[in-house]
């Protein structure tokens, strides 16, 4: 479906005051737009801010009435606009651009400069208000205390300086209003209140919607692959083979894991798939739990076509050319009368947005394809990554989405001795320089 | 996905000042609900308003000061809300009322009547406003003269009173505000603008996206199966087969018909042009894109339903080979799955996007697809009942013209045969209200 939205270039703005969650937004829809295909970045005017006009910035530079912070900040925020510009003149799909945006004057400035140097882009306007003082203390605490503008301050220190920043935005700041004659989504504490205002086309619309099921709740998503299957022992793929013994093992190590992990809590979602290998490993764990799982043919394997039923050494012998093909371009790649990865993402959208929209943990028992899209996605891969990634058997991936990063803990669980092993991946890695957000 | 939070119950009213679109609106959702599977019917206070005190009613009748009938129309609406609440305890899942509901008092009376009835039940609010009054001219003429209210009366005269009408309803209009703490959409100009409150839960965020991409543009729609195919000729299901000589002609002869209907560059350049990723369909479009300088886009999810094991067979050799299968599938060939492939059931769900897709173009849509795809396609459009699309026709070698419009849709089918090119046509306008007007019963069925 993404080919509908490839014929138009997109500016995404933000608008609002500082600790909205505006960098949050733009991150997640330049997940979310990279992942159906659309080549996006988020362009970060505070980062240019910085390599500017340096860290060291008080509450005062961010003064409307000091005239040589403004106009420094006007030019960090027309080299990010030609940057965006070049990047979609380029090779991008998508520009986001991350920045306060709070006065009519500079939205207008962007509109004539967008219309002056790339009249063919579309711009599209997501405004965050928030007016709950608790979201908003813990939005600064969360993000902003690590932020490059305050290293050497005490956390105190930094608070009150940001609200003091907030406040001084706070003076200038005029929402969006309709007489502006701009598309936009206006998302009131975190979407208790939507406005949504001249949308047009494909992939304005398809935002909206994935707008409209974010939140901020940090539930958990936990992944797992069905126990092993008769296929896995004899290294054949496709078919509808029932679990081995240690498959049926696995089921129920993973049942008894559950219990103690949700704390004998059933306020949980449980998606599995059709195959029998996933439902009689759901099946076992239901019963532990005591709660009901939904079984979607959305989560079914990759289905490989003329090659079901192989295994990979009969692919290479039965049809040398297409074995070369998947090698070359995995994900790309579609068996004869079957699918291709872009296929399978394509087809769980729907279980993201799912996903993405509980407010409660999540448990996905599925399929080694299927668990490398979803992962993909709450984990911030690259598409291409996808093919490759590593998600063995008796092995659950605990994903906890966090503001700028998603922590992951993989806990491998020996079907035998109901033994557990638990990694805890470095969730720093993942957060890296600020100035890379 | 059908399936997901079926439990809790669900009640729609609708909010808004005559022709405004409410009745469009909440059978939209109605045909969307029961699509995705859910019991979901509309509750009418007009059809109840007529039922109980007579179409014979010009506009004083709605005058907020006439005391009797203030009282006659409010037992009416309360009669509506009951049959709602009755309907979601033997089973609904989803009430639809359809009403103006333009007072403060009236809106918080029936959210506190279903809150009573019912623990835990959703309740969403959907107003529809309209400035715009071209939109509100052209509304009352496509559905409002035809009206039973209007039956002895002539359009002109119709209208006048009509807007009469609305004039009463405009004198105590109160918008939906937020102190009344109700969930609720507001949709304004035709969805130009659209304000969301306290609105959660899986059904009702995809209201939203699907009010956003409502519109009453009269584009039509295309579909036709792909060319006969090798398969075809010999009977078997499934496959990735190609066209057959015969294919191939009717492919021909279906590019000069869509160079006939669309005639000039620009109207060949609108339209929206998809096919399946399977050969015969691929083949088929190719000849059509060829000739109309247009490309098609390939989407798997036309592709035709997965006949699993079955695949490549004939059904005398299913028959034979899964007779146990077989029957089970002629019994319920709806809900039945092939083993290792899919259900009409999972085609309803896989081509939900594609609907979507549809629903939202404002342009000519043109599907050369396959037989139990296009059934699901048709009865979505054409308001079929599901129970229904297993077994709907839809030849081979046939355009079938689909033309949605506010409360029905015009169906149009062009057969070509394939070898001499020749046309005939079988046209079917459902116009439910332009019945004789002593058959009054078939509005009151909407």
């Amino acid at each position: 479906m993404q080919e509908l939205g490839k014929q138009q270039k997109m500016v995404i703005g933000m608008v609002g005051l500082p600790a909205r969650g505006k960098t949050y937004i733009s991150r997640k829809i330049c997940r979310y737009l990279n992942w159906m295909g659309f080549k996006s970045k988020v362009f970060n005017i505070g980062n240019y801010r910085r390599q500017i006009c340096g860290t060291d910035c008080n509450s005062n530079f961010f003064d409307p009435g000091n005239k040589d912070a403004s106009k420094a900040r006007d030019e960090c925020a027309l080299l990010a606009l030609n940057d965006m510009i070049n990047y979609l003149r380029n090779e991008g799909d998508v520009s986001l651009y991350d920045g306060t945006n709070t006065t009519k004057q500079r939205r207008k400035l962007i509109m004539e400069t967008l219309q002056q140097k790339f009249s063919e882009v579309q711009v599209f306007w997501v405004e965050s208000i928030c007016n709950d003082e608790d979201v908003i203390l813990r939005n600064i605490q969360l993000t902003k205390l690590n932020n490059p503008d305050y290293v050497g301050k005490s956390s105190d220190e930094a608070t009150q300086d940001f609200q003091q920043r907030i406040e001084q935005y706070a003076k200038v700041y005029e929402p969006i209003d309709m007489d502006e004659n701009i598309s936009f989504i206006k998302i009131i504490d975190i979407g208790n209140d939507i406005m949504i205002y001249n949308i047009q086309g494909f992939l304005q619309s398809k935002l909206v919607s994935y707008l409209m099921n974010l939140h901020i709740y940090p539930r958990p998503i936990y992944l797992s692959r069905h126990g092993e299957s008769q296929y896995n022992v004899v290294h054949k793929v496709g078919g509808d083979s029932d679990l081995t013994q240690t498959g049926l093992m696995y089921a129920k190590q993973l049942g008894k894991y559950f219990i103690q992990e949700l704390e004998g809590s059933r306020n949980i979602k449980m998606f599995t798939s059709t195959m029998q290998r996933a439902l009689h490993t759901s099946n076992e764990v239901c019963e532990f739990l005591g709660v009901e799982y939904y079984s979607l043919k959305a989560l079914d394997e990759i289905n490989p076509g003329i090659c079901d039923g192989l295994t990979y050494q009969q692919i290479a012998d039965k049809f040398p050319q297409d074995y070369e093909e998947r090698k070359m371009n995995k994900l790309t790649y579609r068996y004869p009368r079957g699918e291709s990865y872009l296929d399978v993402i394509s087809r769980v959208e729907q279980i993201i947005f799912e996903i993405e929209r509980s407010r409660l943990p999540v448990i996905v028992i599925a399929h080694q394809a299927i668990l490398r899209c979803l992962y993909a996605y709450f984990h911030e891969h690259e598409v291409p990554e996808i093919p490759k990634l590593n998600i063995p058997l008796h092995q659950v991936i605990k994903l906890v989405p966090a503001a700028y990063y998603c922590k992951e803990t993989r806990i491998k669980i020996d079907p035998m001795t109901g033994h557990w092993e638990i990694q805890d991946e470095a969730t720093i890695k993942k957060v890296k320089s600020f100035l890379d957000l | 996905m059908q399936g997901c939070n079926r439990s809790q119950k669900i009640a729609i009213c609708t909010v808004g000042l005559p022709a405004r679109g409410k009745t469009y609106i909440s059978r939209k959702l109605n045909r969307y609900f029961n699509w995705l599977g859910y019991k979901s019917r509309v509750f009418i206070n007009g059809n109840y308003r007529r039922e109980i005190c007579g179409t014979e009613c010009n506009s004083q009748f709605f005058d907020p000061h006439n005391e009797t009938a203030q009282k006659a129309r409010s037992d009416c609406a309360k009669m509506a809300l009951q049959d709602l609440i009755q309907f979601l305890k033997n089973g609904g899942d989803v009430g639809i009322l359809d009403g103006t509901n333009i007072t403060r008092e009236r809106r918080l009376q029936i959210e506190s009547d279903l809150k009573q009835s019912f623990n835990g039940i959703q309740t969403l609010w959907i107003e529809s406003i309209c400035n715009d009054s071209k939109v509100i001219q052209n509304n009352i003429r496509l559905t409002k003269i035809n009206n039973p209210d209007y039956c002895n009366v002539n359009s002109d005269e119709a209208t006048i009173d009509f807007l009469n009408r609305i004039k009463m309803y405009e004198q105590i209009y109160e918008t939906i505000t937020d102190d009344e703490n109700l969930s609720y959409i507001k949709t304004i100009n035709v969805g130009a603008d659209i304000i969301v409150h306290q609105v959660y839960g899986f059904l009702l965020s995809k209201i939203v996206s699907f009010i956003m991409n409502l519109h009453t543009y009269p584009r039509p729609i295309y579909l036709s199966r792909h060319g006969e195919s090798q398969y075809n000729v010999d009977d078997r299901v499934g496959g990735d087969s190609d066209l057959s000589e015969l294919g191939e002609m009717y492919a021909d002869k279906l590019a000069d018909f869509f160079f006939k209907e669309f005639p000039t560059k620009e109207t060949k350049n609108e339209i929206i042009f998809f096919t399946s990723t399977m050969r015969r369909a691929i083949h088929t479009s190719d000849v059509v894109a060829s000739k109309l300088d247009i490309q098609p886009l390939q989407l798997k999810t036309l592709d035709e339903i997965n006949v699993g094991i079955c695949d490549g067979m004939t059904y005398t050799e299913i028959a034979q080979k899964f007779p146990s299968d077989f029957q089970e599938r002629k019994i319920n060939k709806l809900g039945y799955r092939y083993p290792r492939g899919e259900s009409y059931l999972d085609l309803i769900s896989r081509i939900e996007p594609v609907i979507f897709e549809i629903e939202r173009s404002r342009q000519p849509v043109m599907i050369i697809a396959h037989q139990a795809i296009l059934r699901c396609l048709y009865a979505y459009f054409h308001q079929n009942e599901i129970p229904e699309v297993p077994t709907l026709d839809i030849p081979l070698h046939c355009v079938i013209k689909l033309t949605p419009a506010a409360y029905f849709c015009d169906e149009k089918r062009v057969l070509i045969n394939p070898q001499t090119g020749e046309i005939s046509i079988k046209e079917e306008y459902v116009q439910e209200f332009v019945r004789s007007k002593s058959k009054q019963k078939s509005f009151i069925d909407l």
